[in-house]
């Protein structure tokens, strides 16, 4: 079932930071993490790279993985694709001219807002519903940590993805031919994209739908807000950028909830956050929910906005980019392309490969020991207390029982077992204590 | 494996409940997502309609190797007429009811559709048994 047996992921955990709490236990959407030996440890086949763990970490132990800026000198040509939301972490008062500026200014030869790539993704979308009447309802494929989330927990849910690149793809590959026929080569054009999240870092270092990316690397939005308010700062403002080429109302607005939804005439429908998508996806499984013909999901709230690489409040973010958009538009109902001169070309590569599931949630590969394994959780969980309170380093006590069944778990790891074995007098208290030791390193004994 | 869920009458609020506890239980397996998908759909037809038609209803799902079989029964009204229930577009609903998207009479025909064994016994006045088998390919 599963095409790929090692995926990518832009978060980690800093061992010497953290400190075993549950935090990140609690908020993974398909139940990835589990504290052992003091420290959480993220399961690869499982992250969706969603980000809810780097939100909740009470210690800052999630890290994202970051590229080497040293590495883009090597490249004559060097591209910075920055989607609208880099422009809107910062106040109206800073001129995009000089947010550009400033990019050029640290290093960079040409600065791209990703967004002039909406237009043909949209036609693309359109011409993907109108082609595939049999498959309802679409899912944008947008959101990268949601097209991992549906291969991993709503596999059957694959076929419903929209297979046309997500606009940072598009723009991406227009950079790169635009300076191709300008005579340059492949290897000479450095495209870096600024990026709001993790699962864009994934989706760059391991796409799914595609065999490599158009893009070079990416830099964290982070990172970039502060270079860019430095340089300013140093400057005194007085910056002169380049003049700028606006995508868009609706173009600059894409990557706002309901940016998708509101530029298409289906009957579509737009959720932020992951954990109220998967609620809705549960249903749409089942048949419950029925007559909706796309959905635009995104995993952060307010979109990307709200993603975890963003400096700004994600609130002001929203309201300086729609700010932003209602001046570039005169017609809010229609995307101006910038990329008319490529559009052949664009359109003859923006299809994706079909989007294979991965098998992230089953007990066995082979269904009859699924289901003597599936026996066992249940048996295991009955003797659980079922409070899901995460001392076990489980999300659950679900999730516990599972884990013992897979081997990956012991029944000791939970502490309401440890009495009960204590009190029947089966184990020692040394002995208990160092059983505790497995899953709180350092906490107990200190 | 057996399990079994009960379903109430007119609780429309947790229609689809059991399909889900289901669902999860499927993809544990690691069965083909289409058979999971077909099996979820048909099951919640069935929970609707045991909620929109009975009083009160059951479901016994076995597992085995080779097979899903589920059996969902109720009392209630009972089908007087199973080959005219099972036309796509009867239904016995109220306009009421339709207004708020039930009774397009397409549920029987739908779980037709995502089964590959169904088999419908009803005694008016008493209650419907609706038994749904699909197979597991290997």
């Amino acid at each position: 079932m599963t095409a790929e047996t090692h995926f990518h992921h832009a978060l980690y955990v800093d061992r010497n930071q953290c400190n075993g709490c549950v935090h990140c236990v609690r908020v993974c959407p398909t139940e990835a993490i589990r504290v052992k030996f003091g420290t959480a440890m993220i399961d690869a086949d499982k992250c969706v790279d969603c980000g809810n763990c780097f939100r909740v970490c009470p210690v800052k132990a999630i890290k994202v993985e970051q590229d080497d800026l040293g590495t883009m000198l090597d490249f004559p040509v060097r591209i910075a694709l920055v989607p609208a939301v880099f422009i809107g972490q910062f106040p109206n008062e800073i001129k995009t001219e000089t947010i550009y500026g400033a990019i050029l200014k640290l290093g960079f030869t040409y600065v791209f807002e990703v967004e002039h790539g909406v237009e043909l993704v949209a036609d693309g979308i359109r011409d993907y519903i109108s082609g595939n009447p049999d498959i309802r309802p679409f899912i944008s494929s947008y959101c990268p940590a949601i097209i991992r989330l549906i291969q991993v927990r709503y596999p059957s849910l694959t076929e419903n993805i929209v297979l046309v690149k997500p606009p940072f793809d598009v723009s991406a590959l227009y950079c790169r031919k635009h300076f191709e026929d300008k005579g340059y080569k492949q290897d000479q054009i450095g495209v870096f994209y600024v990026t709001p999240c993790a699962a864009k870092i994934a989706a760059v270092k391991s796409p799914v739908g595609e065999s490599k990316s158009a893009l070079t690397g990416v830099i964290n939005m982070d990172f970039l807000y502060n270079k860019v308010l430095s340089v300013i700062y140093l400057e005194h403002g007085k910056i002169v950028g380049p003049e700028v080429q606006s995508p868009s109302g609706p173009a600059i607005k894409w990557s706002l909830t309901r940016g998708e939804v509101s530029c298409t005439s289906v009957r579509a429908l737009a959720i932020d956050g992951i954990h109220d998508i998967c609620d809705f996806l549960d249903k749409i499984e089942i048949g419950q929910i029925k007559g909706i013909d796309f959905l635009e999901l995104r995993s952060c709230q307010e979109g990307c906005a709200g993603g975890i690489l963003t400096a700004g409040n994600t609130f002001l973010t929203v309201e300086n980019i729609e700010r932003r958009a209602l001046l570039e538009t005169d017609d809010s109902t229609s995307i101006k392309c910038h990329l008319n001169d490529y559009r052949d070309y664009l359109s003859q590569h923006i299809s994706l490969s079909p989007v294979e599931p991965r098998s992230g949630l089953n007990l066995d590969q082979e269904v009859e020991t699924a289901m003597a394994k599936l026996e066992a959780l249940k048996e295991i969980e009955l003797l659980l207390p079922g409070i899901d309170c995460n001392a076990c380093g489980a999300p659950s006590c679900n999730a516990l029982a599972e884990d013992i069944v897979l081997g990956k778990g012991t029944m000791n790891q939970c502490p309401f077992m440890e009495l009960l074995s204590l009190n029947r007098g089966q184990i020692s208290p040394a002995v208990a204590l160092d059983h505790a030791e497995d899953v709180w390193t350092g906490r107990i004994k200190g | 494996m057996n399990f079994s869920y009960d379903i109430a009458g007119g609780d429309f609020v947790n229609a689809g409940q059991a399909s889900s506890a289901l669902k999860k239980i499927l993809k544990s397996l690691n069965l083909d997502s289409s058979l999971i998908r077909r099996t979820v759909v048909s099951l919640y037809e069935a929970e609707v309609n045991v909620v929109a038609h009975a009083w009160s209803g059951n479901i016994q799902v076995n597992i085995q190797p080779d097979q899903i079989c589920i059996v969902v029964s109720d009392k209630g009204p009972g089908i007087n007429d199973i080959n005219l229930a099972m036309q796509k577009g009867y239904s016995t609903a109220s306009p009421e009811v339709r207004e708020m998207g039930f009774g397009a009479g397409m549920g029987l025909p739908n779980i037709k559709d995502n089964s590959d064994v169904m088999e419908l016994r009803s005694t008016p006045g008493e209650g419907t048994e609706l038994k749904i088998v699909n197979k597991i390919l290997s």
